[in-house]
């Protein structure tokens, strides 16, 4: 049977890897000619005599060119009883011929000198491609990561992203379908070479992996309080930082997206604010890597990565699960995980959105007419304030004295004007947005890749500004050998800053000085240069134009980073392995700023053209030892986790300034003609600790799990160098009870409790030691010379350790039919003390403030997360939802719990006292506005007040009023946050809508203190068309009279006037997006194509006047939270994008 | 069996790895890290050079004090007022020009904060400088030096705020404040005529090179006979002001704008002045700006026209007064817009950077030793060599002004009257009229005369003090508590 054509078959299945013949062998069982036995007698025999028999015998059939075989030679074979494959190597010898079967073939070649070393018998019985896609049955989705076996051997694949795989069985194989979280599936190959499998979630088991502090858990074990975001919550968001794309989707964690800055970042608060002077951004610890960067609103550390590279995100919320991070856990974990390669042949994707933004609202504001209206009124009633007896609001300009109570002749007619320029428009800009990515992942089952490449630019909604990043990912996996498992995993980036003077007060920031310019006012005077608001001898108060202050100053930030880590993997028993990781995270950073001689020429406040280069290099580099135990006995489980870590931070900085530009031309430092300032410094923290943790389950059942940390940190004071941080957390799975099944509609029930401690270590590097300052001087005569002084800046304070936070959280995952309905709810109480605090002090002592661990809060909540899958036909809707309660309070401050009051870019606006939360705003209550004179007369006052101000309110009752009336105003802290997810799938289309929101947050709206002070110097909100006229036009009644030189505590201090409800609905995102059928692709060499169009930020419902409700300007303080101060705009973003895969 | 004993024996090998791990890869030493930019208390205050510098950066201290010492001076009296009243920011000088001063402004926080840093500066110096080893000479300059300052800084303390705490010895523990309470104002007049005599015996008469500048012995005791003159104790402030002038050195120049020359610093009739150097080191002064008027272009920055002399003020010069056109000149806006708004020209200079001029400002000079000295003759009954020293500054060739003479002055209350004319116009904008308003206790009747002051403000009886800072009060509501009337 040996035939030439079959021949052709196995060289073409030999280049194709795919076995043509494969098609036509029976579905008998193929052995290999090892297990294959056949009686055998034959006398003077050719090979091929020998051939012949075994083929009568078996059903093999030998392929081989005749002339490779030697028909002379004979050969005797005695009776025997013998496998096929003995034999063939007899021939081999005999008649110097390799055996190679495949299937049933045996192929047959001459062994010549070129292929001397050939292998006499090389058997391969694996015959059989078979290949197909594995789906869901929920959503029809390519089910990644799914285990393929070959039942009853080793032979076996794991299918790609898409699902897709492909695998050589022996014929007659039985295939295994295997996955986390599916019901395994077994089916028959047969004559099939395509096979696709429907898996259905098992509810049952339920094993979603989920990453936790140095290591991983199956979701079902874990007794702490851990949310986990997945990648395909974070595609689709248009947002250069994965922070951003958080928003909303997590029980118990607040994002806020305080600003629209290019690449800006966000603030993060999980469970409420548990510090005063630390931070209070949770650690991110990003593959492994704890990462220690400074984050502000405006340069977001994470906006290195690529968000499409992250593979999920898990928030480490309560102290049991943070408790592993020790003195760095209390204000959460948040881990990032990177997309990492699967066995399988490459697959590609890309991914690209181009979009645009626009500014999500415009505050409303006075036009030109509005605006000369208010002016001509509050120059007259500052007129009439000055004696109010003679004076009246018709007096000509001619016989009044004082700038301020005189009205500028071009405003004496408003009906002269119109609307005026529109500074919004001005300094707003349609801005584009690009996103390209390029991913390959592959492997094969000893390594495993994934590479990708990005780029990414942003143009800013403020002229001028902007962000650009090309990002790299490698993640690189390899089985060395049995026992020895090693990895790299690179996170290179690049990123580029636009910066511009977007926040702040008006006299150094593009957003209120927009907001305050005048509209009588146009961009640019007749001969082209900038206008200004600048009307001398009027007391209006110099605005510089805030398009120059965009384009004439030139800030450019640009970081390198490079987060890089190995790690090895030895495993020392079946059970026991011990791992080694080494990192470094590297970040560059080039800053340039320059104010131009055009800018200078403008502005007062700007005496000529200067610049800066500042230049900074931070490298952190960490060694990580664990031993990691795991075995079951019975129906005992244990893992238990040894580790030792190191961890150092340099960071150096140079700055020089310059200035002297004779001209624009030249904006790097070597145009100055005189350096100013030089510097150069350099800062380093160290970190050592010890680490374990111990996970016992019994029969799934009863959970235990213990941590325990020991930190040592150069930070603290000699006395307190070293800290321990135990947790213990216990979970009880009801629904495996004997007891409990069948119960209802309950599929799932777990109780849940923990207890843990952690700490916060960010005070800075050397807070327990005094520092001195330069502090110089002149002596001599003539002009004098400069001396150096020295002087203390801080006290020194050995005693200074981390803040101490104790957190017991109890919660219950309940399971409804099938797991349809799965929610999850916890109540937590967690008790910071020993609160870093930087508190002011008796000025007496020489120090304005110390650092001191005083004081205690407290922060309960209440979390509820949701998920529901409503519908599940051809038609799916299903919905997740989140909902968080948080209530902050101080419980103990200093040594006689005396408040402190802060400054949030003013004075005393916040409060922070026993009894209230961090950070309280604080100042005077109004109390309506006075209509009458009598009214005035009738109770205590401040001492100036007319008819239209604000009348305070006596607080204390004591008929006088003054700074002891002074009381909490407002409420910083939402009483609740949720966060709702709709996601809709008809055949091929999906709509995803994310809503996110906050309720009874107030604001502190500080640049009412010009664009709402209702004087005429500065445009103004306009709401104040809503002022106080007269007791017959008493407006809004919340609005005071119009007046220049503002009475009583109009425009003083802080007050109540200036707090506005925060509340707010925001529908995040909207994502329409449309799969391209299969069939549409068989003909295109796509796996894989989708279209889709989103909106970002597409609607805000509030009452809130400043562009953004989610505005927290000096966020970074805990005292002084929910100010707006002017701060760059958020946008609403219109994406169309494309992922592609092949 | 076999197989449990494998495991233990691999544990074993792998524990002590572990452990050898840990010996080796890192040591206690790994978490002690000291401050790699700057000095730290802990290491510093070991040598000579360490108090030298320390002493410098007392001096420093009184930099930010002094910036503003004019609105406390000057706005606050009938000499000077504020081109602009509106706007949060003019609203806090404004408060002081009409004597309806806020005790949360910013500028009486400050002041309290800059004089207190001052005086701790001083205090870790004299506490810690004799646990090194020094020469004795230098160890006598800087402890009188460092005596010298804390005393000024507590006059000027209990000047403006009156009875305050007493703080004599570095503070360690942060929350001493707490404890701390306010004193008498004679407890703290005390100290002050403690250390400026201790000031006196050890500080030497007069510096060379570029130690010109510092504190002397004669200027520890010209302030000394002001504090006595300030203090009720005349006799003692004739007394230690004729030593001043007899031995002392110094005299009078003949150019009266040369008092002001920045490159004239520390001339001979300047006692002492605080020191200010442009060059953007955080050590200039902002004066100029702060003085130049409002919405003028004549120095780069931000001007303010603060200081401004009132029409009360100009009204005060003789006609002949050489010294008015070299205190005061008047700016007019190329536009019409401002017309004739008058200014004070004696701290205008050249600026390169805004806020950063070389202006320094004088505490103590000559003339007003000599006026001080009249002053004590005066209440002592001795009124013809009251008016000897009288016209000493007034008939002096740079004033254009002749003596007055016996029959002129034919009363004490013409001499007294005479003398506080003087002040006023010699020493015009430097730092002294609310504080002479104050010791000559007529600041109610002088104030509430002065057409500056808006309808419907009184000058009480408790204006002659400032409010103490509410955030002090704040802090320690037992031991702080406010002045009367605020």
């Amino acid at each position: 049977m040996g035939s030439f054509y079959s021949l052709i078959g196995i060289v073409l299945a030999g280049i194709t890897l795919n076995l043509a013949v494969a098609s036509d062998v029976s579905s008998q069982d193929v052995k290999s000619v090892k297990d294959a036995i056949i009686e055998i007698e034959l006398s003077n025999a050719s090979a091929e005599d020998i051939f012949k028999e075994i083929e009568a015998a078996t059903n093999y059939e030998f392929v081989y060119f005749r002339n490779d075989i030697s028909q002379s030679h004979k050969l005797d074979v005695k009776k025997t009883r013998t496998s096929v494959a003995d034999l063939l190597l007899r021939v081999s010898e005999e008649f110097n011929l390799s055996f190679r079967q495949e299937n049933k073939f045996i192929s047959v070649k001459k062994i010549s000198e070129r292929n001397i070393n050939a292998k006499k018998l090389e058997i391969i019985i694996q015959t059989r491609t078979i290949s197909g896609k594995v789906t869901s049955m929920e959503n029809d989705e390519g089910i990644p990561g799914v285990n393929v076996l070959e039942k009853d051997s080793n032979n076996g694949t794991v299918t790609d992203v898409n699902g897709n795989y492909s695998l050589d069985v022996t014929e007659g194989a039985t295939l295994v379908f295997s996955s986390v979280g599916y019901t395994s599936e077994e089916v028959e190959v047969g004559n099939r070479s395509t096979i696709d499998m429907v898996l259905a979630t098992d509810i049952q088991q339920l094993q979603e992996l989920v990453v936790v502090g140095y290591g991983t858990q199956q979701r079902r074990d874990i007794t702490g309080s851990v949310a986990s975001v997945k990648s395909e919550d974070l595609q689709d968001l248009p947002v250069a930082s994965v922070d951003q794309a958080l928003a909303g989707q997590v029980a118990g964690v607040q994002v806020q997206q305080t600003s629209g800055a290019p690449g800006g970042g966000v603030s993060i608060r999980v469970r409420g604010v548990g510090s005063i002077s630390a931070d209070t951004e949770p650690l991110y610890v990003i593959n492994g890597f704890p990462v220690d960067r400074n984050f502000n609103n405006n340069i977001s550390p994470l906006s290195q990565l690529n968000p499409n590279d992250i593979e999920s995100i898990e928030i480490l919320k309560d102290a049991a699960a943070a408790a592993i991070y020790g003195s760095r856990g209390s204000n959460g974990v948040v881990l990032i995980t990177t997309k990492k390669g699967a066995e399988g042949k490459a697959v590609f994707n890309f991914d690209f959105f181009t979009g645009v933004q626009e500014p999500a609202n415009k505050i409303g504001l006075l036009n030109a007419r509005e605006f000369v209206e208010l002016t001509n009124e509050a120059r007259n009633n500052a007129w009439v304030d000055i004696d109010p007896v003679n004076n009246s609001a018709s007096d000509p300009m001619g016989i009044r004295s004082g700038g301020a109570n005189i009205v500028p002749p071009q405003f004496l007619n408003p009906n002269e004007w119109g609307e005026g320029t529109d500074w919004q428009d001005a300094i707003f800009q349609n801005g584009r947005m690009n996103n390209f990515q390029l991913g390959a992942s592959g492997g094969n089952e000893n390594t495993k890749y994934r590479l990708s490449g990005g780029y990414f630019s942003q143009e800013g909604l403020i002229i001028e500004s902007g962000f650009e990043r090309y990002s790299f990912m490698a993640n690189i996996e390899s089985q060395a050998s049995e026992k020895l498992k090693i990895g790299l995993s690179l996170v290179p980036s690049f990123t580029r800053n636009d910066l511009v003077d977007s926040d702040g007060p008006f006299t150094g920031a593009i957003v209120t000085a927009a907001l305050g310019m005048l509209p009588t006012e146009p961009i640019f005077n007749d001969d082209g240069t900038y206008r200004n608001t600048d009307i001398p001898g009027f007391n209006v108060p110099f605005i510089a134009n805030p398009v120059a202050r965009a384009r004439e100053i030139d800030h450019t930030l640009e970081r390198y980073n490079l987060l890089s880590n190995i790690f090895a993997e030895f495993t020392i028993t079946n059970d026991l392995k011990f791992k080694a990781m080494l990192g470094i995270d590297y970040v560059g950073e080039q800053e340039q700023r320059y104010v131009s001689n055009e800018f200078a020429a403008i502005d007062i406040r700007t005496a000529q053209a200067a610049g800066f280069a500042r230049s900074a290099t931070g490298v952190n580099w960490l060694a990580e030892y664990t031993l990691n135990y795991n075995k079951s006995f019975g129906k005992h489980n244990l893992s238990a986790l040894l580790g030792y870590t190191a961890q150092r931070d340099n960071f150096r900085l140079n700055l020089t300034e310059g200035n002297g530009f004779p001209n624009d031309l030249v904006t790097t430092l070597s145009g100055a003609t005189e350096i100013t300032n030089g510097n150069a410094f350099s800062t380093e923290w160290s970190l050592l600790s010890y680490l374990g943790r111990v996970n016992y389950n019994y029969a799934d059942k009863y959970l235990v799990t213990a941590t325990l940390r020991r930190d040592g940190s150069s930070r603290f004071g000699a006395g307190n160098k070293w800290g321990i941080f135990p947790s213990v957390s216990a979970g009880w799975r009801v629904t495996e009870e004997p007891f409990f099944q069948n119960v209802g509609p309950v599929s799932d029930l777990k109780f849940k409790a923990s207890y843990g401690q952690t700490g916060n270590f960010n005070i800075g590097n050397y807070g327990h030691i005094g520092l001195m300052t330069n502090d110089n001087y002149a002596f001599g005569s003539g002009s004098g010379n400069l001396v150096s002084g020295l002087a203390p800046a801080t006290f020194s304070n050995s005693a200074l350790t981390w803040e101490k936070s104790e957190q017991i959280n109890v919660g219950v995952d309940l399971g409804l039919f099938e797991d349809r309905i799965f929610m999850t709810a916890e109540y937590y109480s967690t008790t910071t003390s020993g609160l870093l605090l930087n508190i002011p002090i008796a000025k007496a002592t020489g120090f304005a403030t110390a650092l001191l661990n005083i004081g205690e809060v407290a922060n309960r909540g209440f979390e509820l997360a949701l998920q529901s899958k409503n519908l599940v036909g051809e038609f799916k809707w299903s919905t997740s939802l989140n909902f968080s309660a948080n209530r902050n309070e101080v419980l103990a401050l200093g040594q006689n719990d005396d408040p402190i009051i802060s400054a949030g870019l003013r004075p005393g606006t916040h409060i922070t006292r026993v009894g209230e939360p961090l950070g309280s705003f604080y100042g005077f209550q109004f109390d309506g506005i006075y209509q009458t004179e009598d009214e005035i007369a009738a109770g205590p006052s401040w001492g100036n007040e007319r008819p239209g101000d604000f009348k305070i309110k006596d607080v204390d009752g004591n008929d006088v009023i003054n700074n002891d009336d002074r009381t909490i105003i407002g409420n910083p802290y939402p009483d609740f946050i949720y966060g709702i997810t709709n996601r809709f799938s008809y055949k091929n289309f999906d709509l995803n809508i994310i809503i996110q929101g906050s309720e009874g947050n107030d604001i502190i709206n500080l640049q009412k203190r010009f664009i709402g002070n209702v004087t005429g110097a500065f445009n103004n909100f306009d709401e104040i068309l809503q002022r106080w006229r007269s007791p017959e036009e008493p407006g809004n009644g919340e609005v005071p009279r119009a007046n220049r030189s503002p009475k009583g505590r109009n425009n003083a201090a802080p007050n109540s006037y200036r707090v506005e409800d925060g509340s707010f609905l925001r529908v995040r995102n909207i994502t329409l997006a449309y799969n391209l059928p299969s069939s549409l692709l068989n003909n295109i060499p796509l796996t894989r194509t989708r279209v889709y169009f989103s909106v970002q930020n597409a609607f805000t419902f509030t009452n809130y006047q400043g562009y953004n409700p989610e505005v927290n300007v000096t966020g970074n303080n805990p005292l002084t939270p929910g100010v707006d101060y002017g701060t760059y705009p958020v946008t609403r973003v219109f994406t169309l994008g494309v992922n592609l895969g092949f | 069996m076999k197989n449990h004993m494998k495991i233990m024996e691999n544990l074993k090998k792998l524990l002590l790895a572990f452990i050898a791990i840990m010996l080796f890869g890192c040591s206690e030493e790994f978490i002690e890290l000291a401050p790699i930019s700057d000095a730290n208390i802990n290491n510093f205050y070991k040598t000579p050079t360490d108090f030298e510098n320390a002493v410098n950066g007392i001096y420093a201290s009184f930099q930010d004090p002094y910036n503003e010492f004019y609105i406390f001076s000057g706005i606050r009296s009938d000499q000077g007022d504020i081109q602009n009243t509106t706007g949060s920011f003019y609203q806090q000088y404004d408060e002081f020009d009409q004597f309806f001063i806020d005790p949360a402004n910013p500028i009486i926080q400050r002041t309290w904060t800059n004089y207190y840093r001052t005086i701790g500066r001083a205090n870790t110096v004299i506490d810690r400088i004799d646990g090194i080893t020094i020469s004795e000479s230098l160890a006598n300059r800087l402890k009188g030096e460092a005596r010298f300052l804390r005393a000024l800084a507590y006059f000027d303390l209990v000047r403006i705020f009156g009875d305050v705490p007493l703080v004599l010895n570095e503070v360690n523990d942060p929350l001493a404040g707490l404890e701390q309470e306010r004193n008498a104002t004679s407890l703290v007049y005390d100290q002050i005529i403690a250390d400026l005599n201790e000031a006196a015996s050890l500080l030497p008469d007069s510096y060379s090179g570029n130690d010109v500048g510092r504190a002397t012995g004669f200027a520890a005791k010209a302030l000394l006979g002001k504090v006595y003159l300030t203090n009720g104790e005349p006799g003692l402030a004739e007394t230690t002001l004729k030593d001043v002038i007899d031995n002392g050195g110094y005299s009078l120049l003949d150019d009266y704008e040369a008092i002001y020359d920045i490159d004239n610093a520390n001339h001979s009739e300047s006692i002492f002045e605080i020191q200010y150097k442009s060059g953007l080191n955080f050590t200039g002064s902002a004066f100029t700006n702060m003085f130049a008027p409002g919405d003028s272009k004549i120095v780069p920055g931000d001007n303010q026209g603060f200081n401004r002399p009132t029409a009360d003020f100009l009204d005060s010069y003789d006609a002949n007064d050489l010294r008015k056109d070299e205190s005061v000149s008047f700016y007019s806006s190329g536009d019409g817009a401002i017309v004739d708004e008058p200014y004070t020209i004696k701290y205008m200079s050249d600026l390169e950077n805004p806020n950063d001029s070389d202006n320094n400002w004088i505490v103590l000079r000559y003339a007003d030793v000599l006026l001080m000295y009249a002053e004590a003759l005066l209440e002592n009954g001795k009124p013809a060599e009251a008016i000897d020293a009288l016209n000493e500054v007034h008939a002096h060739p740079r004033t254009g002004l002749t003596a007055y003479t016996s029959t002129e002055l034919s009363t004490d209350a013409l001499i007294e009257q005479a003398i506080r004319d003087e002040r006023k116009v010699e020493l015009a904008f430097e730092g002294h009229r609310w504080f002479d308003l104050v010791r000559w206790d007529i600041y109610q009747e002088v104030m509430n005369a002065h057409t500056g002051l808006r309808p419907g403000v009184t000058v009480e009886e408790h204006h002659r003090l400032f409010p103490i800072p509410q955030a002090e009060i704040d802090i320690n509501p037992d031991g702080i508590t406010q002045n009367n009337g605020y």
